[in-house]
C-alpha cells in the first residue's frame, strides 16, 4: 500500500519478480529438466519426458498466477469533491473506472462469513459497492480502512443527511 | 478443522515438523529392529525377508518422511519471515502438498500388513529384484508418486515465493543463506523429480504392462535403471543436505557474533555443489562395469565436489575464528554438524576413488559414510535449527540444560553407533545382510548399544520441544531478538511470531544485509 503526497493511494501486491526475471527462471528450469528428460527419451526411456513436461507446466502456471497477481492495481485518487477509483492490470489499461462524490461514499469492512475467510473492504456509494484491497492481509485492510475514512471524512461531514450513516459505517469496522 | 484447512505458512510448517517427528520415530524404531537383529551373528528376532523390509522402509521413511518434510517445515516457517512476506505464494497448494504426505505414508506403511509384507528390494528399487515383490510393489510406486507430487508442490511454491515476494530492497544477494540454499534445493527438486517419477513408472509398466525398459529378456537394460535412479538419487542427497548448510550458516554467525565469512562464496559454492550433483551419479555404481574413461570422469567429478564443500567448511571455521563465541544448544549442534559432517565428507572422498571403491562397495563402510552425512549432518542441522527458532515460534525459551544434555548424549551415541561401522565395513562386512561372520560381533554390539542409547536420548528433545509447544505455563518468555547476535527480518517481529507476520512489507536498506550476520 503506497500513499502518495497527492492523496493518491495505490494498492497492489508486493512483487520482486519482473516478467523478464520470470522468463529467465522458466528458461533455467526448463533447460535443465527438458535436457535431462530428452536425453533419457533419446535412449528409449521416454516416460521421464511427460513427467518433466507436467512439472514444468505446473511451475509455469504458478509463475503465471503469481505474475498476474503482481500486475493488478487499484488506484484511489481524491480531489476536493470527488473520489476516483481505477482498477486494472498494469500494461492492459483500466478495466474499471468509478467517480463518486466524496460526500456520499462510505468505507465498509465486512467481517468474514466463514472462519478463516478474509475481511472484505468495500467502498459504498448510493447502493453500489466496490470491493478493494483483496491482496492485503486483514490487518492491512483495517489500516487502509482507517486511512480511507480519514481521507473521505472531510468531504461528507458537511452533508448532514448522511451523518447517521457515519455511525453505522464505523460500527462495521 | 483449522489444522486441516489451514493455508497459513506457520500452521503448515508446524504440521510438516510434527509429521516429520512422527516419521523419525517410526523410522527410528525400524532402525532399532535392524540393530537388534545385528546385535549377534545368526538370526535372532526376525527372518531375513522382514529384515529386508525394515531396511527398505527405514530408508524410505527417513528420507521422504523424516528429513525432507522437516526441511520443508522449516522452509514453511522461516522463508516467508526471512524474506519479509506474509505467506507463501500459493497457500492452498501448500496445504494440498502437506496433506498428500500422511496418505502416502499410510499407504506405504500399510504394505507391511499385506501378504508378502512390505517392499524389500531396498530404497533404490533395483530391478529385477524389486519386480519380484508381492502386492506391496504397486502401492510403493503409488506412494512414491504421491511423495513426488508433494515435494514438487513444495518446491514450486518456494521458488515462486522467493523470486516474487521478497520485501522491497531485498536483492538476491541480500537473502539469508537458508533462503538461498532452499532456492537451489527447490531447483534441484524440480530438475530431478520427473526422473524418479519416470523411473518408477517404467518399473510399473515392466511388471504389469509387458514393457521391457529394464527387462534384459525383452531387450531392456537393468543397468540403465541404476543410471536413471542415481541420476535422481545423487541430487537427492544434496536436496537433503543443502538446506542443512543454510541452517548452519545461519546459526554459526549468530553465536560467533560475527558476519558470515564469505557470504557470496557460500552462495556460489552451494550453486556449484548443485551443478556437480548432476554429473557424479555413477560413483554409486563403479562396480557395475562402466568403461574406464567413465570411471575416471565420475571419480574426478566426485572429488571436485570437495572443493565447494571445503569452501563452506572453511568459511564456517573462519566465521568462528576470533568470534565472541558462546555455546548454546543450537551452536553446539552446529559445531557438531561441522565436525561430524566433515568426517562423512572424508569417507566420501575415500569412496569417490574408483579403485578403492571396489573394496568398499556394498560394505558397512558405505553405511557409516552416508549415516555420518545424514544423521549428524542433516538431522543435527534440523535439530539445531529447531532449537534456534523455537523461541521465535512459541514465544518461550526451551530448557537450555536439557538441550545441552541432549546434544552431548546425541553426539556421543551417534559416534558409538556409526564409527565402528567403518571398521567392520573395511574388514569386509556387507550391508543389507541380517547375519554376519562372528569376527564382526564386538563392533556390531557397540553399534547396537549406541543406536538404542541415541534413540532414548532423543526423548530429551521431545520433552523439551513439547514443553515449548504445548505446556508453556511458567516458562521464561522469549524476547523478539532471542539471540544476542541474531540478525534478519525474522527477529524484527515479536516472539511468538504473529499469525500474519508482516503487516507492512519491511524494507531492507542498501547498507543492510538481511543474511546472517
Amino acid at each position: 500500500m503506497t500513499v502518495l503526497p497527492s492523496t493518491q493511494i495505490v494498492i497492489g501486491p508486493n512483487a520482486s519478480m519482473t516478467a523478464r526475471a520470470a522468463c529467465i527462471l522458466m528458461a533455467a528450469a526448463s533447460s535443465a529438466s527438458l535436457s535431462i528428460a530428452a536425453l533419457f527419451a533419446i535412449r528409449g526411456f521416454w516416460p521421464v519426458l511427460p513427467f518433466a513436461g507436467l512439472e514444468l507446466a505446473a511451475l509455469a502456471a504458478a509463475i503465471w498466477v503469481s505474475l498476474r497477481r503482481n500486475r493488478y492495481q487499484e488506484v484511489i485518487r481524491f480531489d476536493a469533491q470527488m473520489l476516483h477509483i481505477e482498477c486494472g492490470v498494469r500494461g492492459h489499461g483500466v478495466h474499471l473506472r468509478i467517480d463518486w462524490p466524496r460526500s456520499s461514499t462510505r468505507v465498509m469492512c465486512e467481517p468474514p462469513t466463514r472462519l478463516n475467510d478474509p475481511i472484505q473492504l468495500q467502498l459504498v456509494n448510493a447502493g453500489c459497492a466496490i470491493q478493494l484491497a483483496a491482496c492485503l492481509t486483514d490487518e492491512d485492510k483495517l489500516k487502509l480502512a482507517t486511512r480511507l475514512r480519514e481521507l473521505i471524512h472531510p468531504g461528507w461531514i458537511s452533508a448532514p443527511s448522511t451523518s447517521s450513516r457515519v455511525v453505522s459505517a464505523d460500527f462495521n469496522i | 478443522m483449522r489444522w486441516i484447512k489451514t493455508t497459513n505458512h506457520k500452521d503448515l510448517g508446524t504440521l510438516y515438523l510434527w509429521f516429520s517427528f512422527a516419521m523419525f520415530f517410526v523410522g527410528g524404531l525400524m532402525s532399532l529392529v535392524i540393530r537388534a537383529e545385528l546385535f549377534q551373528p545368526g538370526l535372532q528376532f526376525i527372518d531375513p525377508e522382514f529384515y529386508n523390509q525394515m531396511i527398505t522402509l527405514h530408508a524410505l521413511v527417513m528420507i521422504f518422511g523424516g528429513v525432507m518434510p522437516a526441511f520443508v517445515g522449516l522452509a514453511n516457517w522461516m522463508v516467508p519471515m526471512m524474506i519479509g512476506c506474509s505467506d507463501l505464494a500459493l497457500p492452498r497448494v501448500n496445504n494440498w502438498g502437506f496433506w498428500i504426505l500422511p496418505f502416502a505414508f499410510a499407504m506405504l506403511l500399510s504394505t507391511l500388513f499385506l501378504p508378502g509384507g512390505g517392499p524389500a528390494g531396498g530404497w533404490t528399487l533395483y530391478p529385477p529384484l524389486v519386480l519380484q515383490g508381492g502386492a506391496s510393489f504397486p502401492l510403493t510406486i503409488f506412494a512414491i508418486h504421491m511423495l513426488g507430487i508433494s515435494s514438487i508442490t513444495g518446491a514450486i511454491n518456494i521458488v515462486v515465493t522467493i523470486m516474487n515476494m521478497r520485501a522491497p530492497g531485498m536483492t538476491l544477494l541480500k537473502m539469508p543463506l537458508f533462503v538461498w540454499t532452499w532456492l537451489i534445493t527447490a531447483y534441484l527438486l524440480i530438475a530431478v523429480m520427473p526422473v524418479l517419477a519416470g523411473a518408477v513408472t517404467m518399473l510399473l509398466t515392466d511388471k504389469y504392462f509387458g514393457t521391457s525398459f529394464f527387462n534384459a529378456a525383452g531387450g531392456g537394460d537393468p543397468v540403465m535403471f541404476e543410471h536413471i535412479f542415481w541420476f535422481f538419487g545423487h541430487p537427492e542427497v544434496y536436496i537433503m543436505i543443502l538446506p542443512a548448510f543454510g541452517i548452519i550458516s545461519t546459526i554459526i554467525p549468530t553465536f560467533a557474533r560475527k558476519q558470515l565469512f564469505g557470504y557470496s562464496s557460500m552462495v556460489y559454492a552451494t550453486a556449484s555443489i548443485a551443478f556437480l550433483s548432476f554429473i557424479v551419479w555413477a560413483h554409486h555404481m563403479f562396480t557395475v562395469g562402466i568403461p574406464l574413461a567413465g570411471e575416471l570422469f565420475f571419480m574426478f567429478s566426485t572429488m571436485l565436489i570437495a572443493v565447494p564443500t571445503g569452501v563452506k567448511v572453511f568459511n564456517w571455521l573462519a566465521t568462528m575464528w576470533r568470534g565472541s563465541m558462546t555455546f548454546e544448544t543450537p551452536m553446539l549442534f552446529a559445531i557438531g554438524f561441522v565436525f561430524l559432517f566433515t568426517i562423512g565428507g572424508f569417507s566420501g572422498i575415500m569412496l569417490a576413488l574408483a579403485p578403492v571403491d571396489f573394496q568398499y562397495h556394498n560394505s558397512y563402510f558405505v553405511v557409516a559414510h552416508f549415516h555420518y552425512v545424514l544423521v549428524p549432518g542433516a538431522i543435527f542441522s534440523i535439530i539445531g535449527g529447531i532449537y534456534y527458532w523455537i523461541p521465535k515460534w512459541t514465544g518461550v525459551m526451551y530448557n537450555e540444560t536439557l538441550g545441552k544434555w541432549h546434544f552431548w548424549l546425541s553426539a556421543i551415541f551417534i559416534n558409538i553407533t556409526f564409527f565402528p561401522q567403518h571398521f567392520v565395513g573395511l574388514a569386509g562386512m556387507p550391508r543389507r545382510i541380517p547375519d554376519y561372520a562372528v569376527q564382526f560381533t564386538d563392533f556390531n554390539q557397540i553399534s547396537t548399544i549406541g543406536a538404542f542409547l541415541y534413540f532414548i536420548a532423543q526423548f530429551l528433545m521431545v520433552y523439551n520441544f513439547l514443553r515449548c509447544a504445548l505446556f508453556r505455563k511458567g516458562m521464561a518468555p522469549a524476547k523478539a531478538v532471542v539471540w544476542e547476535g541474531a540478525h534478519g527480518l525474522e527477529w524484527t517481529v515479536p516472539s511468538p511470531a504473529p499469525y500474519h507476520t508482516f503487516e507492512d512489507p519491511p524494507h531492507v536498506g542498501d547498507d543492510e544485509t538481511a543474511h546472517a550476520h
